[in-house]
């Protein structure tokens, strides 16, 4: 069953924080109802990209049955931000330990499958994204997360090309994996877990 | 590290940095793209019971990761492809040195790992039990315990009823 806890969101535009709340251990349905809240803002932006005849954004693509599928097993968490009635961004981590790919080997990471925000909070997609600090607040939900599960704060993830900028300000970049169609990995460590989280003294 | 709460200032700017762009990330595979060969043999949540059984037998053993590899002379990275790739298929050869350190029965760990196709769907059944019940921490509690011991015995007895009917 989903708990909850406080957190908060920028609203976009504005040095305004709005109260949003991280709902951790999200049930397929719950996933399921957020696709099928965000999907008519996606389908309409990707109605205008087609008429424009702009590139559509990969994650677009993927198979929500697959994701929802791994629901079923205990080592998937699926979390996201609530606000203002929406769930405003997702997050899927895998809590079997997988090795740092940094420094010495066996120090474990939490992998994060997946991890997106509502169409809304694009933009790229919209002229007026209503959220900002959706990857930020999931970031602080994984590192949590990661800490919880004896991982220390250390994250991994593989990046799509379009958001390797916002992943390399906080993470090491230890570039194209083969085994994930070229897609540049991502990890932080427990000392840059504690810089994103308390910044530089 | 103790986990602290990021300051409301902090998020502040670091949502302001964020502004918008994409933050996408998946392991999972896109729909579009180009498809790994596929598993000719054993199912995605088999292919999840082989990885997390060989992370948890090593684990068991209180085995690092360079022990395993020195010992059954399989490269690191190999290694690492093994436990956090669900979808790499090792070597046969492989297979049998990774059975043998981790005294594990030969012909189950080939299905498990790809290699061979399952006699029985009991094999595949506990797979899919132990993939479900597995839940991955530095060390393993009483639960994963169970069941890693629970699958090893079925492992076990398939090896044994194979052996009697032949």
């Amino acid at each position: 069953m989903s708990s909850r806890r406080k957190s908060r969101l920028k609203r976009a535009g504005k040095k305004e924080l709005v109260a949003a709340e991280i709902v951790d251990a999200l049930s397929k349905d719950e996933l399921l109802a957020t696709h099928l809240d965000w999907e008519p803002e996606r389908l309409q932006a990707l109605r205008e990209l087609l008429d424009a005849k702009e590139p559509w954004p990969e994650h677009w693509h993927w198979d929500w049955s697959k994701k929802a599928g791994l629901l079923d097993f205990m080592a998937y968490r699926c979390m996201g931000i609530e606000c203002e009635g929406r769930m405003q961004g997702l997050l899927m981590a895998s809590t079997i330990a997988r090795s740092s790919r940094v420094g010495p080997t066996g120090k474990a990471v939490l992998y994060v499958e997946y991890i997106e925000s509502a169409p809304w909070n694009l933009k790229d997609l919209v002229d007026e994204p209503k959220f900002s600090g959706v990857g930020i607040a999931l970031l602080e939900a994984a590192i949590e997360l990661s800490e919880e599960e004896g991982f220390g704060g250390r994250i991994g993830l593989h990046s799509l090309p379009q958001s390797e900028a916002f992943y390399r300000k906080y993470m090491t970049d230890l570039g194209p994996d083969p085994n994930h169609q070229g897609l540049h990995y991502f990890e932080m460590s427990a000392e840059q877990a504690r810089l994103f989280l308390e910044g530089r003294k | 590290m103790k986990v602290v709460r990021m300051s409301d200032e902090l998020f502040l700017k670091r949502a302001a940095e964020e502004d918008g762009c994409m933050i996408s990330a998946v392991g999972l595979q896109p729909l579009h793209a180009k498809k790994a060969e596929p598993v000719q043999q054993a199912g995605e949540p088999v292919r999840f019971a082989f990885s997390t059984l060989i992370s948890y037998r090593r684990r068991a053993l209180r085995m690092t990761m360079e022990d395993v590899a020195q010992k059954a002379k399989v490269e690191l990275d190999e290694l690492l492809e093994i436990e956090e790739n669900s979808s790499y298929i090792p070597e046969v050869r492989t297979v049998h040195r990774l059975a043998d350190l981790l005294k594990l029965p030969i012909p189950q760990l080939l299905v498990l790992s790809g290699n061979a196709k399952a006699a029985t769907a009991e094999l595949t059944e506990a797979a899919v039990r132990f993939a479900a019940r597995s839940r991955a921490v530095e060390k393993l509690n009483p639960e994963q315990s169970d069941a890693l011991n629970e699958f090893v015995k079925v492992l076990v007895e398939q090896k044994e009823k194979e052996a009697k009917k032949k």
